[in-house]
């Protein structure tokens, strides 16, 4: 092998083959992953109608990337029976003291919201372990919390009460750019899925 | 080496300081702990698997990246797997899964500057358990603590956990913190450091 490659084509062949056995892996496990994103947004938008299933009453649209908004980083459509747009999945990145995570909001067409869950996390044990405060209790008017690892809605929220700035879990998970993105969210959609 | 010794004297993690990141943040529950550590050992002996493999093919001098490059692909290959059927652990392992890579990485380095290519399979395997050990330890204690609970598994759907502390005790929520964790280890590190000091001594006495 010595004298056919050189050590540069060694370490590209190495790459190359280490890239095509993830592709293939991702590839033959993909319609579980996609089996489990279609789970997590039933599990959302069971808080609009409870017998959500989608592929049945609603259709999942192509996500779309949001650029500069602060907060609003994509959205997805989600279609009825006819074809028409009746809720949108949005993607928020709201920020905090030391964590960054990742929020998955929806609302109604009128920016009523949904439901709401922490998708993703840099830093784990924030959803985990943490409870919305009383007063995040108040804020996402009927929309749930609901929690990815257990899937499962955990708490009903109440009417929005903005000015009541809290934290989740103490500095990390920042109850005022949660607020600010979960209303970014709601206007944007209200907009009809376009920049102000 | 033995294994006392791996565990007490040359611990990764309280005598030579390596690893703290994943002990520190993925030992707030028991599960979490110990997987973290399953995975070490079990891409440690994955990525020296690997590197025989390939190893004639390259000099020694760019060995180190082609080390990197194999565990990095394991861990990506760990990624995805979890990512389809353990979403929920994948959540809580968070940014620490990847970074693992390194982790392991830098474990094996060790193993490599101690012992050259003298046992090492076993010296890999040791400091893999080692770690398991180690990261098992601080997540059993941390969580019993700081939530009353003992979590071996977290499934979807199914949980196996073991409620420790009952009324009237009250479990000390601080120590499942990041914070908490930190001064657990150092006064673990303290603990061991003792212990260092007191079987020297004794040797030294026994010695003389």
């Amino acid at each position: 092998m010595n004298r056919y490659l050189p050590i540069w084509g060694k370490i590209t062949l190495l790459c190359l083959l280490s890239a095509l056995s993830l592709g293939l892996v991702h590839w033959g496990v993909s319609f579980r992953i996609h089996k489990q994103e279609n789970q997590t947004f039933e599990n959302l938008l069971r808080g609009w109608k409870a017998d959500t299933r989608l592929g049945k009453n609603l259709t999942v649209g192509a996500e779309r990337v949001v650029p500069s908004m602060r907060f609003v980083k994509s959205y997805i459509p989600v279609r009825g029976t006819e074809g028409k747009t009746e809720l949108f999945l949005v993607r928020l990145f709201p920020g905090g003291y030391v964590n960054h995570y990742q929020l998955l909001a929806a609302y109604t067409k009128e920016g009523n919201l949904v439901g709401c869950m922490v998708e993703k996390e840099i830093v784990p044990t924030v959803s985990t372990y943490s409870k919305p405060s009383p007063a995040l209790l108040k804020v996402l008017g009927k929309g749930r919390w609901v929690s990815r690892t257990s899937g499962m809605e955990t708490l009903q929220m109440e009417s929005l009460q903005r000015e009541e700035i809290d934290a989740i879990s103490g500095a990390t998970f920042t109850f005022l750019s949660l607020v600010e993105a979960l209303q970014e969210g709601a206007s944007f959609v209200i907009r009809g899925g376009k920049r102000p | 080496m033995s294994f006392q010794e791996r565990m007490i004297v040359k611990n990764p993690v309280f005598s030579l300081g390596l690893g703290i990141g994943p002990v520190l943040a993925l030992s707030y529950r028991f599960d979490t702990a110990w997987v973290t550590g399953v995975l070490s050992l079990l891409l440690i002996l994955l990525g020296k698997g690997s590197v025989r493999l390939v190893k004639d093919a390259f000099p020694s001098a760019i060995l180190w990246y082609v080390r990197i490059t194999i565990l990095t692909f394991w861990i990506a290959l760990m990624e995805i797997v979890f990512e389809a059927y353990l979403p929920g652990l994948r959540d809580s392992l968070g940014i620490y899964l990847p970074l693992l890579a390194v982790n392991t990485f830098i474990l094996e380095a060790i193993v490599f500057g101690e012992q050259g290519d003298q046992n090492e399979w076993y010296g890999s395997l040791l400091l893999g358990l080692a770690y398991l050990g180690t990261i098992a330890f601080v997540g059993a204690f941390r969580e019993i603590v700081g939530s009353g609970t003992l979590t071996f598994i977290m499934l979807p759907g199914w949980t196996l956990r073991y409620v420790i502390l009952g009324k009237p005790l009250q479990p000390i929520r601080f120590f499942i913190l990041p914070a908490g964790g930190l001064i657990l280890y150092g006064y673990l590190k303290a603990g061991f450091r003792l212990m260092v000091i007191r079987a020297n001594r004794g040797r030294i006495e026994e010695e003389s």
